[in-house]
């Protein structure tokens, strides 16, 4: 009798102390479902850099930031993917890479317009004029060599996308995966706008016998090629730049026949449970202080924002010989371009 | 009955088979289980081992280039997809964690890493690019479904050995039974045999070894009953040696059979008969003499052998005296100690006195009449004789010396008065038959000596 008595007592705390678990546990859910969640900035840029702008915003703000770093590409992607699915969005701001995905969102409708009051200090050709899109920087593409590899091969410096397809520098070259990255696609977009589609595509059916690798993120070929693991890698110059700056054994080369450059992007995601958090980090990255960070931390971005200080040693587009890239036709022929470019070299890309 | 409790055989054996089934089965689940869980632990190990590797060749770019971040979503994802991880990290190359996804349900910072132990499979896959090591996929696999599975199997094997345990429990005790029943039933006959039951035939069916076992018991069952009805046949005849029996208990076994006929007496060639008629001696010859005088000569016989004929009816009456007259009288015509000491063995029995003793009441005229018959010195020592004082001290009394003392005796046990036995003589009878009913008996035990005249033993055969 006592025993039984005893169980039943057992029992009622036990039930008492399972529906103190269960409402804790969904109150948890709920703070951090809501609240406590930090902003989610996807960003194609490296993360070490990103950091450091996350970490300047929250400084400024408070405002937390969870820094992702992905490919432009697969940003996108991922984006179409939460759209299609019905998915809440999981992202808040994608900042960086090249703008011709940016301009692919807002034809998708994957953005929240945002007419940022920096914008008055951008130039209307960085930026979509329905402000679901603004240019936070812009970047050339040039080669990353390395001269003693290149010694020890008895290669001359590459100076033109030519020189490039010399079969002395079989598998001494790199380059970003255009199915992936913004940068690879923008190599890709460059050398159709100043080739032409066709030729263009000839022209990397040719390269890419001499490719070692296609990488997944655009500034991985500067660091093969410091590294010493390849002669040549086609990225962003600001990314080559990096490099060096960071001890790399690393020589920029811009192309004589001309080089395309990106409009670094930003963008609120649309449905964003974090509409004024995004607002203000995309005001930060478009403002002089925000875009003053390239030059402070050692970055060679050129700002967008005319107000903000260009970085010592980055090269301006005044000083070499940039296409008219057009961010448009890139957006809009994406889909032919890429699919064209694998049918040709038999690469596929993606993360 | 205070036996004290004994375990069936049955039981024991079932016992036994009982253990043995735990032993086996619990001995070879315990090896199934453990090869089970060392193979189990090999595939988790590989399989984590196999994951640890792809992580390690999709992380060489992310690594080298710091994107830590970027491998996130792809470890949740993984993650998710295999319910067995509950943490994929990626070091780097200092071995420091720069991005990791824990399963949901695993909080690592609630477990610390010696409750871990035994609960988890670790595995390391090195991130290996361009001659270099860049850092490490670490996934931690967890045991806890293979426990989960072990656990229920443990339960089962638990579940089919306590069955089989039931089922030989069952089975031995069944089978037991039927081996122990026929077992038990030959014990029980033994036992109605060892009490002296032998009309209850042994009839155990069974055709194997306890059947012939049965048999034979049978056949000792019938041997027996047939060498007890020949002794006892051969009590009736009635035949027997003077010098075990003693004449006057011959005669007064033959009167109360109530028998007619010729009771032959022989010694050394020389031959007497007493007749009887119905139970009362009419006649006696010997040599020449007839009568009284034949018959008391026979209470001088130190030796010879009796038997009693039936077809010897008498044919006149030449004694015509009551029984314990003639009885007394022929025991007063004995002056041999040598029939005395076949009588009374040792001087130091306790006689007892058949006045208190119901038993051999039945022998003499139930009217104590007796007593007139006797002498002054007999009455006195009959007085005497009160179940404790032994002969010795009856003649220290009488301030005699005890041999004279041994006729008086003898008349007095011949007429049935008195009785005299060694007490071993008439142990088992006295301790099976007397103890409950005869309180005096059992005093005459409990001092050590005696009991009954002989002739209630041969009276007992018959019973």
């Amino acid at each position: 009798m006592n025993g039984s008595r005893h169980l039943k007592r057992i029992l009622k705390i036990s039930r008492i102390c399972l529906i103190l678990l269960i409402l804790a546990s969904c109150l948890g859910q709920h703070v951090t479902g809501t609240n406590q969640r930090s902003l989610v900035v996807r960003t194609a840029l490296m993360e070490p850099e990103a950091m450091v702008y996350a970490r300047a915003f929250e400084n400024r703000t408070g405002i937390k930031v969870e820094v992702v770093r992905q490919s432009t590409g697969v940003m996108l992607s991922f984006l179409k993917f939460e759209r299609d699915n019905a998915f809440d969005t999981t992202i808040d701001v994608l900042f960086g890479g090249p703008a011709d995905a940016y301009v692919i969102g807002a034809r998708e409708g994957l953005f929240e317009k945002y007419m940022s009051p920096e914008r008055a200090n951008i130039a209307r050709d960085h930026m979509d004029s329905d402000g679901y899109w603004s240019g936070v920087y812009l970047g050339s593409i040039g080669f990353a060599v390395n001269p003693k590899r290149l010694r020890a091969l008895g290669l001359s410096t590459p100076t033109c996308w030519k020189d490039l397809l010399s079969p002395e520098l079989r598998g001494e070259i790199s380059m970003a995966n255009p199915v992936s990255s913004g940068t690879g696609y923008t190599i890709l977009a460059t050398l159709a706008q100043m080739m032409g589609k066709d030729q263009a595509i000839e022209y990397l059916l040719a390269l890419d016998s001499n490719i070692l690798d296609y990488t997944r993120s655009g500034a991985m070929p500067g660091k093969l090629v410091g590294l010493g693991q390849i002669a040549v890698g086609i990225l962003f110059s600001h990314d080559v730049l990096a490099f060096r700056q960071q001890g790399y054994d690393i020589d920029l080369v811009f192309p004589k026949e001309g080089t395309g450059f990106e409009i670094g992007g930003i963008a609120i995601v649309k449905g964003t449970k974090k509409l004024d958090e995004a607002k203000r980090f995309v005001d930060f990255m478009l403002s002089a202080e925000g875009q003053n960070l390239y030059a402070a931390m050692g970055e060679f971005r050129l700002p967008t924002n005319r107000l903000a200080a260009i970085p010592l040693g980055a090269v301006p587009f005044s000083k070499i010989n940039v296409i008219e890239y057009d961010v448009t036709w890139a957006a809009v022929h994406k889909d032919d371009l890429l699919e064209e470019w694998i049918s040709a070299t038999g690469a596929a890309g993606g993360e | 009955m205070n036996r004290r409790f004994r375990f069936p055989i049955y039981l024991k054996i079932s016992s036994a088979i009982f253990l043995v089934i735990l032993v086996v089965v619990s001995g070879m689940s315990y090896v199934a289980l453990k090869r089970t869980a060392h193979e189990y632990k090999q595939q988790v190990k590989e399989t984590g081992s196999l994951i640890a590797g792809m992580i390690a060749d999709y992380s060489i770019e992310p690594v080298i280039m710091d994107n830590y971040s970027s491998l996130r979503p792809v470890l949740t994802d993984i993650l998710a997809s295999n319910e067995d991880i509950v943490l994929i990290e990626v070091l780097d190359e200092e071995g420091v964690p720069r991005v990791d996804a824990v399963w949901q349900g695993n909080d690592r910072t609630k477990e610390s890493p010696d409750d871990l132990i035994g609960k988890v499979v670790e595995v390391t896959s090195p991130i290996i690019a361009y001659s270099r090591t860049w850092g490490h996929v670490r996934v931690v696999c967890s045991l806890n479904r293979f426990h989960e599975a072990i656990a229920s199997a443990r339960l089962s094997i638990l579940g089919i050995a306590v069955v089989s345990c039931g089922l030989g429990l069952l089975m031995a005790s069944v089978l037991s039974k039927a081996i122990l029943t026929p077992i038990r039933n030959l014990v029980d006959h033994a036992r109605l045999l060892s009490e002296g039951d032998l009309d209850t035939p042994i009839n155990v069916p069974s055709s194997d070894e306890i059947g012939f076992l049965a048999i034979t018991l049978e056949g000792m069952r019938v041997g027996l009953r047939q060498f007890l009805s020949s002794v006892a046949r051969r009590a009736m005849s009635f035949e027997g040696d003077l010098h075990l029996f003693g004449f006057p208990a011959v005669l007064s076994l033959t009167r109360t059979g109530r028998r007619t006929g010729g009771l032959v007496l022989e010694k050394s060639g020389e031959v007497g008969v007493v007749y009887f008629q119905d139970g009362e001696v009419v006649d006696a010859a010997f040599q020449d003499k007839s009568g009284k005088n034949a018959l008391y000569e026979f209470f001088k016989w130190r030796e010879g052998v009796f038997k009693f004929s039936p077809s010897l009816a008498p044919t006149r009456t030449t004694i015509n005296t009551d029984w314990p007259e003639l009885i007394l009288e022929g025991a007063r015509q004995v002056n041999d100690i040598a029939i005395f000491k076949h009588v009374i063995h040792s001087p130091d029995l306790v006689p007892l006195s058949s006045r208190w003793n119901d038993r051999i009441g039945g022998l003499l005229d139930p009217n104590d009449t007796l007593e007139h018959l006797l002498d002054d010195e007999e009455k006195e020592i009959l007085s005497y004789v009160d179940g404790i004082r032994s002969i010795r001290e009856i003649s220290r009394l009488k301030d005699k010396d005890v041999y004279e003392i041994y006729p008086h005796i003898y008349r007095l046990v011949a007429v049935g008065l008195v009785q005299v036995d060694e007490y071993e003589s008439s142990q088992g009878l006295g301790k099976d038959l007397d103890l409950d009913g005869d309180r005096q008996a059992g005093h005459a035990i409990d001092s050590g000596k005696i009991i009954q005249f002989p002739m209630h033993r041969v009276g007992d055969v018959g019973r």
